[in-house]
């Protein structure tokens, strides 16, 4: 279990790496890519480098962290050696700091950019592709059962190697003839949006809920037949949209399957369940139970994309993201680093600001939604409102950057190694009495 | 892996070395035959892109192929040389892996004939096996201060060569986003295959005569003078090679700082402790013996051609390919013998290899003096060089492939010698067979 406590590393990298993160953003506006002044190509190029950058590189570091630090705990095994966490994190941000370079040379020196912006995807898919390691030695080992002790490692492994190759398909073909850039395209967005924010969604849900809080999330019928159904729902939204990108088909219903796994998901984690237990004054992450209450909003929302708008799903997909995604894995790592700091559950200080920034910046962008498709009037014409919503999610997200420099660099006095509930995962006994202290 | 104080046991590595040899035997005979095609089916493209392929070909062999040799002397090797647990398995099949994926993407990316598509797609096969070599920086720097203070005294500076390795890493990766500047790819050139790998071949022949051998032909200090040397010649080197393409200095004489390294790595092996122990009989590779003959070749024929004016790229060739190849397989050879057990007069010496290699050098060295000028030579000599080296490399493929893969005798993942070089028991009874 001697990596317990390496996810402080990556949750310090993660928070670090942001500031290259609002760097490329800041260039995006200087160079007029936000406003549209900036040639196809260019955006292009800068909107998949901030995807890449952002979503398997700085968030991804907290995914990974987590996982590093508990499938040992899980497992009682440890399924990697010292280095392999170390190299996944180095290789991670040296391939984020080389986007950010191409970044600054993107108007400039165009084709030196994207090469640096492909060496630098090539590093963070080779990072995230190693992780495939440590599920295909948990597999070698026998330990295929999973939902009860962690993610599950098949999955994992396909879902790791499946992104690395996505992303760099997609990043090579950029250029190629538009059928295939458009059919690449559909697939670095099905996977590395959709499947993979949604598994993190889940995962963390049902980690949170169902594990570490015991919840009875998961029923009998629950767990027999839903991982199932999730599974064909993930399926059917595959198929539906490889046939979309494709150009088979063009059918009305086309799109529609993208919310088959979101409300699979919702209803698997038994949101009746779950607002039964916050109502009776439990203790449980805030941001975690956010993230589970926005997949009906998000799901409504994409029936009307993929209904009445010819939008690719994006304001659905933007809300996957930040609502879904980057929710639920911030809330899982906050509950996790105060484990390690064995902070009684009652007492636990909870993210306000991030909660309150980030659900605030995704309801005026619902509402700037609302107001364009169905032109209601709800907050009028006023101009200051346009950019309230990246207003709010810069706060949100310079928010939870201040939270963990502050636990990293001053808070850690009453951190411990071995992290409360999940050492005695295994066992009957309580060493820590943290059931006491609930 | 963990020894009973659940610390990394340094010897746990051992007999790693196969997988890197196969992947490298391997990697060898795809090469030799995707070059090979290559080049008979789009010749012209090849003489038109000369200098991007001879980038990429530069790439293959010294961070390919011959990267993975170097490596499995260093994981298998330096943790007994230097009792050292610098690393664990992650790293290592990381690097393997690298390495193949690495040289399968730019081989496959070479069979398009496009330019454009080499440019932007070989970044990948180029960025793998840059990662490989960057992947290592930890061990190497915990190598490095684990290295044996006195105990050592033929360590020599065998730690300071994989310290080079990450820089080489991040050299290659610069060179290729501005492959298109002649002066990044003298420079990569200039770093890589002049300087790094001439240090690497001098560090197999101490490694091999000096401390395996124990010809007593240099002491741990002398060896560490003789790399201080080596480092001072290959920055001066670099800089005269940046100074001249860019017009800061001109004297055409800078350009002789290569025979120079090259005389060096000759001189420094010391030849006459060498050739004093052969004469006596003594157990020896044959390969590295060969190697170390054949680089008098290198620097007179480098000498020849930049008195011409010309670019020392004949010299190049037989350095890297001829003495090159043949001194770390020759190194290989041994290193596995050990691990066989085999007696010290027993070792094989991969004769048809040798042979192979050696004619092929001899022919290279023909044509080039028609281009020097000195006589005209026959049309089928480069031809005929092409031929002998794939003969000869195609042989060491198969054979390390049919020996990685069915070998019948003896193997012990602890290789005689250094499994016990700080112990004053002698378990194998070597010094009986000797």
């Amino acid at each position: 279990m001697g990596s317990v406590g390496i996810y402080l590393d990556f949750y310090l990298a993660s928070a670090v790496m942001q500031f290259v993160f609002w760097a490329m953003l800041i260039l995006r506006y200087y160079f007029g890519i936000e406003e549209g002044g900036a040639d196809a190509g260019i955006a292009k190029i800068s909107t998949f480098s901030v995807i890449v950058a952002m979503g398997l590189g700085w968030l991804m570091l907290v995914a990974l962290g987590t996982g590093f630090s508990l499938w040992p705990v899980l497992y009682k095994v440890t399924p990697f050696s010292p280095s392999l966490p170390r190299v996944v994190l180095w290789v991670n941000v040296l391939g984020q700091c080389l986007i950010g370079i191409s970044h600054l040379m993107l108007i400039e020196h165009l084709e030196t950019a994207t090469q640096v912006l492909l060496i630098g995807t090539t590093m963070i898919c080779f990072s995230i592709a190693l992780t495939a390691t440590v599920a295909l030695k948990l597999l070698r080992m026998g330990l295929y059962r999973s939902i009860d002790d962690g993610g599950p490692p098949f999955i994992t492994v396909i879902l790791c190697l499946i992104i690395s190759v996505t992303t760099m398909v997609a990043l090579l073909t950029m250029n190629a003839s538009k059928e295939l850039s458009f059919f690449t395209e559909g697939i670095f967005i099905l996977f590395n949006i959709d499947l993979l924010w949604m598994s993190i969604g889940f995962t963390c849900a049902l980690g949170h809920f169902g594990r570490r809080l015991e919840w009875p999330v998961l029923g009998p019928l629950r767990s027999k037949f839903g991982f199932k159904l999730l599974l064909l729902a993930f399926a059917i939204h595959i198929t539906v949209m490889l046939a979309d990108h494709s150009g088979w088909n063009h059918l009305w219903w086309i799109q529609l399957p993208f919310i088959l796994p979101l409300l699979t998901i919702f209803f698997l984690l038994s949101p009746a369940t779950l607002v039964r237990n916050a109502l009776s004054s439990r203790s449980y992450s805030r941001p975690m139970l956010a993230a589970v209450m926005w997949m009906p909003v998000i799901a409504l929302i994409a029936v009307y994309e993929a209904l009445y708008m010819n939008s690719g799903l994006e304001s659905a997909r933007y809300l996957l993201l930040f609502g879904v995604g980057i929710q639920s894995l911030f809330g899982f790592a906050i509950w996790y680093h105060q484990d390690h700091k064995h902070q009684p559950m009652h007492d636990r200080r909870q993210p306000w600001l991030f909660l309150i920034s980030l659900n605030g910046s995704l309801l005026f962008h619902v509402t700037h939604f609302i107001q364009e498709t169905l032109e209601w009037t709800i907050l009028g014409n006023h101009h200051i409102l346009d950019g309230l919503d990246l207003a709010l999610l810069l706060v949100a997200m310079v928010s939870w950057l201040a939270w963990w420099l502050w636990e990293l660099l001053f808070s850690l006095h009453d951190w411990h190694r071995l992290p409360m509930f999940y050492t005695t995962i295994h066992e009957a006994d309580d060493p820590y009495e943290v059931k006491g202290a609930d | 892996m963990w020894d009973l104080r659940e610390r990394l046991d340094h010897r746990w590595a051992a007999g790693s070395y196969l997988d890197f040899f196969l992947a490298s035997a391997m990697m060898l005979l795809v090469f030799i035959l995707g070059i090979g095609i290559g080049f008979q089916y789009n010749q012209v493209w090849y003489e038109e892109n000369k200098e991007l392929m001879q980038h990429i070909a530069y790439m293959l062999v010294a961070m390919g192929w011959m990267g993975a040799i170097m490596m499995a002397i260093g994981f298998d090797l330096l943790p007994f040389i230097h009792q050292s647990e610098s690393y664990d398995v992650s790293i290592l099949r990381m690097c393997i892996a690298l390495n193949i994926t690495g040289q399968i993407g730019l081989i496959i990316v070479t069979f398009t004939f496009d330019r454009e598509i080499i440019l932007a797609y070989g970044t990948v096969g180029v960025t793998l096996l840059a990662l490989q070599f960057i992947v290592v920086v930890g061990p190497s720097w915990q190598v490095f201060k684990d290295r044996i203070g006195n105990r050592a005294e033929a360590s020599g500076f065998g730690t300071f060569l994989p310290l080079m390795m990450p820089l080489i890493g991040v050299v290659a990766l610069v060179s290729w986003v501005t492959v298109e500047a002649e002066l990044s790819r003298e420079l990569f050139k200039a770093l890589l295959v002049d300087f790094f790998m001439t240090t690497v071949i001098l560090a197999m022949f101490i490694g091999h005569f000096n401390r395996r051998l124990e010809w007593d032909i240099g002491s741990k200090y002398s060896t560490q003078r003789l790399f201080l040397i080596m480092m001072i010649l290959g920055t001066i080197h670099v800089i005269g090679t940046w100074a001249q393409h860019t017009g800061r200095f001109t004297d055409p004489r800078i350009e002789y700082t290569l025979p120079l390294l090259y005389a060096v790595a000759f001189l420094g092996a010391r030849p006459d402790g060498i050739w004093r122990n052969v004469l006596a009989k003594r157990p020896h590779s044959q390969l590295i013996l060969a190697a170390h003959a054949w680089i008098i070749t290198a620097i007179v024929m480098a000498m020849f051609e930049i008195r011409q004016g010309l670019e020392p790229n004949h010299a190049r060739h037989v350095m890297l390919l001829g003495v090159g190849t043949m001194a770390l397989w020759g190194f290989a050879f041994w290193m596995h013998d050990d691990h066989c057990h085999l007696p010290l007069d027993r070792g094989r010496s991969g004769w048809p290899f040798l042979i192979g290699m050696s004619l092929a050098i001899g022919f290279n060295v023909l044509a080039s003096l028609d281009i020097i000028g000195v006589l005209n030579a026959p049309d089928w000599a480069n031809s005929a060089s092409l031929l002998s080296a794939m003969i000869g490399m195609g042989y060491l493929s198969v054979w390390w492939l049919w020996e990685t893969l069915f070998h019948q005798g003896e193997w012990h993942r602890i290789p005689m010698y250094y499994g016990n070089m700080y112990e004053d028991a002698d378990p194998y009874e070597f010094a009986d067979e000797e």
